[in-house]
């Protein structure tokens, strides 16, 4: 059978960058804060436990995936469960991956226009955001590949300035190590879970995979490096702010840099946020990309190039009409993380059942 | 129309009253009639595309010097030319007299001798100048195929090259040709440059350029995605490297796919030099790109909305040179950036002694009253001036145009957003690049799809003995340039 996917193949370390690309995201600005108001400064081993959950639950997508190498999930929805079961399903994907583009494009503009741009209106920003985003997702998996590459090259630069800030640290903050116990731990958990999310984007990935060998090892890199950068961003975080002062700020990440003054340039972190759109733009566009294909294959579609410019105008006539404001977003968010949460690590574990069971049944007939 | 008619007017035959009626109002169309014992020879030709030596010192001087009554066919073993053949298709002889051929004919055959006369003026060869190098050849092509291919035969006597013949242009008729290593280039991209070179269905090709638009991948873009180069060293290394080149006759422009963004930053140049200030220079080309295209409007993004970025000092000095300036940022660059535009293609079209004098006029005397009036800064000037230089820097002539107008749309967003602008700017420059595909080849390789392999002549050029694959771009097929046992 001639593969379908084959004039796309993403390479090992696209497929790498693809998920860390995704998982790393708004999520690294509040991170340190959220579970230090949480887990206290114990929060780090969050992330761990954090990090065993996700890998497990890349592996299981992996599992599952594995049987049916030259499907992606929409395709497999229909050839599972028929055209009209079939379709449902690929509905309910296709809300719960254009929300959480939604939710990362206005998160980002609210970001933007809390630090940067105060004056400047929701629908400009959302207009100037759509060229880059339309012009990535009206690719194949190939392009957007080829550009979390770039992004990663691009965004290595910015780590540099954290060893400006090691003057003032102190690694005593850290200590004791679990001082409350081990519930607020698994609480806070619960919150780094959601910044792993993006993982998820395997059922889409897979198939293009040039080679299916490295899937399990390229999942367990990817999910390592985002553990990495957490971990280090979280440390930084901990051992620069004092414990208490740390839940004050909203935005952690952004405030250690505020610390930053070079001879020559000031309010780093105008410069950094700016910067940073490069890497919220590969969580937010592989979103629109998954979107415009399930839009596409639920019309029957091959093409999806019109479905990814139809998303943009529909984010642009948004912001003409709605303008959320923080309390809104943030329940915006609270619904979708709920259910980002499901699908994510408990729909997997459904669905391999599932498949176990049903090649069983084809088996028998 | 000149007959230089002989008594015998009906022993003309058919063919030369045929021809008489082709080229009817057709001044430069000669028909010599020559004397022989026992037959009349006409020869036929088009002056100023004919080397008349030839003709008269190999065609007409043995005829009249022949003891015997010579018929066409002995023809053959008479005259010194040597690139002859028999017909009797009469367009083939018409066609062959256009492109610089003469014909033989007599008064008592059908049939014609169609003489490979051909000759006129060739430039010399010289360096090309919009590629000149230091330590590298000093040989350019000129405006003919065939010295063409073979000044770049003389790099690559190597048995597996081809060379394809096509014929592009449906009135002119313009002889190209295909050049490419057999084993080494990868068949699917020669079959798919012959696909997009037959496709072609235009009335005249003049220039290697006017090809390149019809063959590119994308159109809407800035970036060059073919090279076209004048310098026979540069085609043949991309020849060695399983690309394929495009020659065509009568333009010194060499057409070589698939070419990647980066390979535009290199020049021939790189290899000559030693590694090290090779590798400096290459990273000052990166500098220079970024520098082209974002100098501008970073100035305009830091002064219209982020000056806080600024330390005081450097506020103040900014300030002070902006005193007497009345005109927004955004207008004072777009104004500037199009006097140093204007400037450059007047000074491109003079005569260099007067290339100098608008030069030093534009670039001194306006750039200096200009201050002095309070119409634009210091600072502006000073970043105008930068980024003229810097787009210089580039080696590719296409690239650094294309480049020079990134700039202008960059620069609007800098006004509307600010720094977040400028960084949208990138991103829309980064996602339209790895969007780009060379001959259905990657045009971002090696940065995306990361080869880390062809990092050795990317952003640093390592020693040539490092460099032991062909780089990925042509899907070459046989990867290996040095065999590990020999270095």
């Amino acid at each position: 059978m001639q593969r379908p996917y084959a004039f796309s193949e993403i390479t090992n370390f696209q497929f790498v960058v693809l998920i860390v690309g995704a998982q790393v995201g708004i999520g690294i600005l509040t991170l340190p804060g959220e579970i230090a108001s949480v887990a206290g400064t114990s929060g780090w081993i969050s992330v761990i436990f954090a990090w065993v959950l996700s890998s497990i639950a890349s592996l299981i997508i992996l599992k599952a995936m594995s049987k049916y190498p030259d499907q992606t999930i929409i395709d497999l929805f229909r050839s599972i469960f028929g055209k009209y079961i079939g379709s449902c399903f690929i509905i309910v994907w296709l809300l719960y991956t254009l929300f959480a583009a939604f939710i990362v494009f206005y998160t980002t503009i609210f970001v933007v226009q809390v630090w940067i741009l105060p004056k400047t209106s929701i629908t400009g920003l959302t207009i100037l955001f759509s060229f880059p985003g339309y012009l990535v997702a009206r690719h194949s998996v190939r392009v957007l590949g080829r550009y979390a590459e770039v992004v990663f090259f691009l965004t290595l630069w910015m780590f540099t300035f954290s060893f400006f800030l090691f003057e003032n640290t102190y690694f005593s903050y850290l200590l004791p190590i679990i001082k409350e116990g081990w519930m607020p731990i698994l609480q806070g958990t619960q919150k780094v879970l959601l910044s792993f999310i993006g993982f998820e984007l395997t059922f889409m990935l897979y198939p293009y995979l040039q080679n299916k060998k490295f899937a399990v090892k390229g999942v367990i890199i990817a999910n390592s490096l985002t553990l990495g950068l957490y971990l280090f961003i979280i440390f930084l975080c901990f051992i620069f702010f004092s414990p208490h002062d740390i839940t004050h700020y909203k935005w952690p990440t952004l405030n250690l840099l505020k610390v930053i003054e070079l001879p020559f340039i000031e309010r780093l972190e105008i410069l950094f946020l700016s910067f940073y759109l490069f890497t919220l733009s590969t969580t937010g566009i592989p979103y629109f990309y998954v979107s415009a294909v399930s839009l596409a294959k639920l019309q029957g579609k091959q093409e999806h190039y019109n479905h990814a410019l139809f998303l943009f105008i529909l984010m642009i006539l948004i912001s003409l009409f709605f303008s959320p404001t923080e309390k809104q977003l943030e329940m915006i968010t609270k619904y979708w993380s709920q259910s980002a949460l499901i699908i994510s690590y408990i729909f997997p574990v459904i669905f391999l059942a599932f498949i176990y069971i049903y090649r069983k049944v084809v088996k028998r007939r | 129309m000149r007959k230089r008619l002989g008594k015998g007017n009906q022993r003309k035959n058919e063919l030369y009253k045929k021809l008489q009626e082709t080229f009817k109002d057709v001044t430069d169309f000669y028909i010599r009639e020559i004397p022989a014992k026992n037959n009349q020879f006409f020869i036929a030709y088009i002056k100023g595309l004919v080397d008349s030596k030839v003709i008269s010192e190999f065609v007409i001087k043995p005829i009249m010097e022949a003891d015997e009554k010579p018929s066409i066919d002995q023809m053959h073993s008479l005259t010194y030319v040597n690139n002859i053949r028999l017909s009797k298709d009469y367009d083939a002889i018409t066609n062959a007299l256009r492109k610089g051929n003469s014909v033989l004919f007599s008064s008592e055959s059908d049939e014609c001798l169609i003489l490979g006369t051909p000759g006129w003026k060739n430039r010399d060869i010289r360096e090309p100048q919009a590629e000149s190098t230091i330590r590298g050849s000093h040989q350019g092509f000129i405006e003919n195929l065939k010295i063409n291919l073979g000044l770049f035969r003389r790099y690559v006597p190597d048995r597996n090259l081809k060379t394809i013949q096509l014929t592009l242009g449906k009135r002119s008729q313009t002889q190209a040709c295909l050049v490419f290593l057999e084993d080494i280039a990868d068949e699917d991209l020669v079959k798919e440059m012959l696909k997009r070179l037959e496709g072609i269905q235009i009335d005249a090709v003049l220039n290697t350029g006017e090809i390149q638009d019809f063959i590119e991948d994308s159109s809407i873009t800035l970036f060059p995605q073919f090279l076209i180069t004048e310098r026979p060293d540069t085609t043949a290394s991309a020849i060695y490297q399983g690309k394929i080149a495009l020659f065509i006759d009568h333009s010194p422009g060499v057409l070589i796919g698939p070419h990647n963004f980066s390979s535009f930053l290199q020049s021939v140049d790189d290899y000559s030099i030693r590694w090290l200030p090779a590798s400096f220079i290459r990273v000052l080309r990166y500098v220079s790109f970024f520098v082209a295209i974002f100098l501008p409007s970073l100035y305009i993004a830091t002064l219209s909305f982020h000056y806080e970025l600024l330390p005081l000092d450097l506020i103040i000095s900014v300030g002070e040179s902006r005193e007497r300036v009345p005109i927004p940022p955004i207008l004072e660059a777009i104004f500037m950036e199009i006097v140093i535009e204007v400037l450059r293609e007047a000074g491109l079209r003079l005569p260099s002694p007067i290339s100098q004098t608008v030069g030093i006029v534009g670039g001194i005397v306006i750039g200096q009253a200009a201050v002095e009036a309070g119409i634009v800064s210091n600072i502006m000037v000073i970043v105008v001036a930068l980024t003229a230089i810097a787009s210089f820097i580039i080696p590719s002539q296409d690239m650094s145009s294309g480049i020079r107008l990134f700039r202008f749309p960059i620069m609007v967003l800098a006004a509307l957003y600010g720094m977040i602008g400028v960084v949208i700017g990138l991103m829309i420059i980064v996602a339209h690049f790895v969007s780009l595909e060379t001959l259905g080849t990657p045009y971002s390789n090696p940065l995306a799809p990361t080869r880390l392999r062809d990092w050795k002549d990317f952003i640093i050029r390592l020693p040539m003995q490092k460099m032991k694959s062909r780089p990925t771009q042509a899907r070459a097929n046989d990867q290996i340039r040095q065999s590990k046992g020999d270095k």
